[in-house]
């Protein structure tokens, strides 16, 4: 038999709040140009009463898929692919929108997506997210639910559907800039992340092996996640400026108080909590018998720190670097603030030229980056897991 | 042989000393067991030996050698290391675990299986079966059992072993205590042995050494402890059923009469039964006597509740 299931809260809540989000949000912005103020469109208005029906149907089974009374897997599996449904209709119907709302004697009206639209995406894939983490639920599935909805929005991105669009009206007019600051957005992250796990894992060894040093260590880390960005660059201006000048080989290397040298000091001092502190809580959590053991058999310090602790800590540290990794990756927007470009860039010429679609050309990005890395960083932690601990419950997925 | 002299150990912080001037032997080929509750400084005195603990005064040998003449690595290679918890590394197989110490010696890799699987079947896990299991796929009398493969495994003359037994249900401890017997009787190795549990000390001891509060209380066989423990600390350890535990020391053809009529009844036990064994087959059968037979099926002589009492009169020697 089966295991039938009551209501399922998450899928039910999902429902209630996408029904409500297509029927009482203003689902689309019409806009005479780039930088009026715009006319908020219902979504009747936006998608006409063909698309406001498929959107309300797929919402409604989403409701019944999470009523219960199904076995539980199916069901988990059924919202999963509701919940893409909903992703990719929302995005394709406003896409398809565009062509009701503007003809060629409008050339620079803009439609972008609302705050209905957006609150449907975003329901839509937590939904997707939940589903995909039910447990029992095939591999084979959970890959599909983990890729289809990236997959079918870079389908259409690649196909040209969502060109007209206007963060996509916008990305076309800046579409060399938009790939040079997405370079440097990764680049300064992950040089910064790399150099905070080679500091960071050596303070959270060295805090472990000597505890006089714990508690200096961890106040330092702690001291600069208090500082907030702007006044980090702020402080880091003068001391950087000074090297750059005084130092020949700092200048000839582009130190200052502005361009790379402050954002990646920056987002290195931030990365280093995360990484100092989970290699000294991996290195703490591994059992105290296999250590003795170790040492009890004739292993050096050294041997029992590279074949027995490090190894058992490693789904820790690395899950240290993955939260550093996303942090820094978003982070890394401000280096904006000190000439040395990225996304933020975008985020902030937006705000002051107040073009809506050039700030959400850069936060849409930064958001899909760290959703990328972050998948990308979960399925390594997969491959650096010890053996035995892959697929086994309390493994870290 | 393992000689203790005049060793002392102070913790920083601690009040008492854990080890006051303590001085034994584990002669060689013996199983000594190091006995006391917990905190007694029995475990400190082990860890002694291979220097994971370094004593404030007096020497340690083996073989005549102080042990602080080796390397601290070095020493720990040659002695065998078995612990509670076992301490088995979860990330490695079985078979890895067990050639931790082949490696650590470099022993060339054809050499390392060979001696894997030797192991494995010395302490009755197949091989080919148990070499690729992972720790957590093993029963606790399975992971005990990896864990004497492993601390075997460069053969070493001297086994330090702190309740490698602890934590299984009685009855694998049991079929455990046997085999390590029976591995001990073909070896013949030194074993420092440390439990606060008297049937295992009496079961798997040669000698019994009685620590309370870091000092060495009483050293003696197992029989003697149980007949004459030196005072009344030793008394209330070896616990109310002592007098039983001896029973179960001593062979039935230590209180053997000579055979009397045939009897009627189903009613013997084999000679290499133990006296504790043939009085609860007295008490079963509710007959005064039972009759005991060689492993022929001859009968060699009877057992009665006055020959067992007339053993118990005797003094040991």
């Amino acid at each position: 038999m089966p295991e039938r299931t009551r209501a399922h809260t998450v899928g039910l809540t999902a429902a209630i709040l996408g029904l409500a989000a297509v029927t009482l949000l203003p689902f689309a912005t019409l806009r005479s140009s780039r930088i009026q103020t715009g006319e908020s469109l219902s979504a009747l208005d936006a998608l006409g009463p063909w698309g406001l029906v498929a959107l309300l149907a797929v919402w409604l089974a989403v409701a019944v898929a999470s009523l219960g009374g199904m076995p539980r897997i199916p069901a988990a599996a059924l919202r999963g692919v509701l919940g893409t449904l909903a992703l990719l209709g929302t995005v394709a119907l406003s896409a398809a929108a565009v062509a009701r709302l503007t003809d060629p004697s409008t050339p620079y009206a803009r439609v972008s997506l609302g705050t209905g639209a957006w609150a449907c995406i975003a329901i839509a894939y937590s939904l997707v997210l939940a589903s995909r983490r039910e447990d029992g639920l095939p591999r084979l599935a959970r890959a599909i639910l983990s890729l289809a909805a990236p997959l079918g929005i870079a389908v259409m991105l690649a196909t040209g559907t969502l060109d007209g669009l206007a963060i996509m009206r916008e990305y076309a007019n800046q579409s060399d800039r938009f790939w040079a600051e997405v370079a440097a957005q990764l680049r300064f992250a992950g040089i910064a992340v790399t150099v905070a796990l080679v500091l960071g894992t050596a303070l959270g060894v060295l805090a472990f092996q000597r505890p006089r040093l714990r508690d200096p260590v961890f106040a330092v880390a702690n001291i600069f996640q208090t500082i907030p960005g702007l006044a980090m660059v702020g402080l880091l201006f003068a001391p950087l400026s000074w090297l750059g000048s005084n130092i020949p080989l700092f200048g000839r290397l582009g130190v200052g108080g502005l361009g790379w040298a402050p954002v990646i000091t920056a987002l290195t001092l931030y990365a280093l909590l995360a990484i100092v502190r989970n290699t000294y809580a991996g290195l703490a959590s591994v059992p105290a018998a296999a250590v003795d053991a170790g040492l009890g058999m004739g292993m050096t310090e050294w041997q029992v720190m590279r074949r027995v602790r490090f190894p058992l800590a490693m789904p820790v540290i690395f899950g240290g670097m993955r939260t550093a990794a996303v942090q820094t990756l978003g982070n890394a927007t401000l280096g904006a603030f000190v000439a040395a470009g990225t996304l933020g860039l975008f985020v902030f010429g937006g705000l002051s030229q107040q073009a809506m679609d050039l700030i959400l050309l850069g936060s849409v990005a930064l958001v899909l980056l760290a959703l990328a890395l972050d998948g990308i960083l979960r399925a390594l932690q997969g491959l650096v897991s010890p053996r035995h601990l892959r697929g086994r419950e309390g493994a870290p997925r | 042989m393992i000689s203790i002299r005049n060793v002392s150990k102070s913790y920083e912080g601690a009040g008492a000393a854990a080890v006051r001037d303590l001085s034994f032997d584990v002669p060689a080929g013996e199983v000594v067991v190091l006995i006391g509750p917990s905190g007694c400084g029995k475990s400190t005195t082990m860890r002694m030996v291979n220097r994971l603990v370094e004593p404030d005064a007096g020497t340690i040998t083996i073989d005549g050698r102080d042990v602080r003449e080796y390397r601290p690595e070095q020493l720990r290679r040659h002695i065998g290391y078995a612990i509670q918890g076992v301490g088995l590394f979860p990330h490695w197989t079985v078979a890895q675990n067990v050639a931790v110490v082949p490696g650590l010696l470099g022993w060339e890799r054809e050499r390392v299986t060979e001696r894997t699987a030797e192991l494995l079947e010395l302490v009755g896990l197949e091989p080919g079966g148990y070499g690729r299991k992972y720790p957590h796929e093993l029963s606790g009398g399975e992971a005990q059992r990896v864990g004497v493969a492993r601390a075997l495994a460069a053969d070493p003359p001297v086994l330090l072993m702190d309740e490698p037994f602890g934590a299984v249900d009685p009855l694998t401890r049991d079929r455990l205590h046997a085999e390590f017997r029976a591995i001990q009787d073909r070896l013949k190795k030194t074993v420092l042995f440390v439990t606060h549990d008297m049937d295992e000390a009496v079961t798997l001891g040669d000698r019994i050494v009685v620590m309370r509060d870091g000092m060495l209380v009483q050293q003696d066989t197992p029989e003697r402890v149980l007949a004459y423990p030196a005072d009344a600390f030793v008394a209330s350890f070896v616990g109310a059923e002592r007098a039983l535990k001896r029973l179960s020391l001593a062979p039935v053809t230590e209180a053997l009469d000579p055979p009397g009529l045939a009897r009627a009844c189903d009613c013997s036990v084999g000679s290499t039964a133990s006296l504790r064994e043939a009085l609860a087959r007295i008490l079963e059968l509710g007959v005064p006597a039972i009759d005991v037979h060689d492993e022929h099926g001859a009968r060699i002589g009877t057992v009665s509740v006055e020959s067992i009492v007339e053993r118990f009169k005797r003094p040991l020697t």
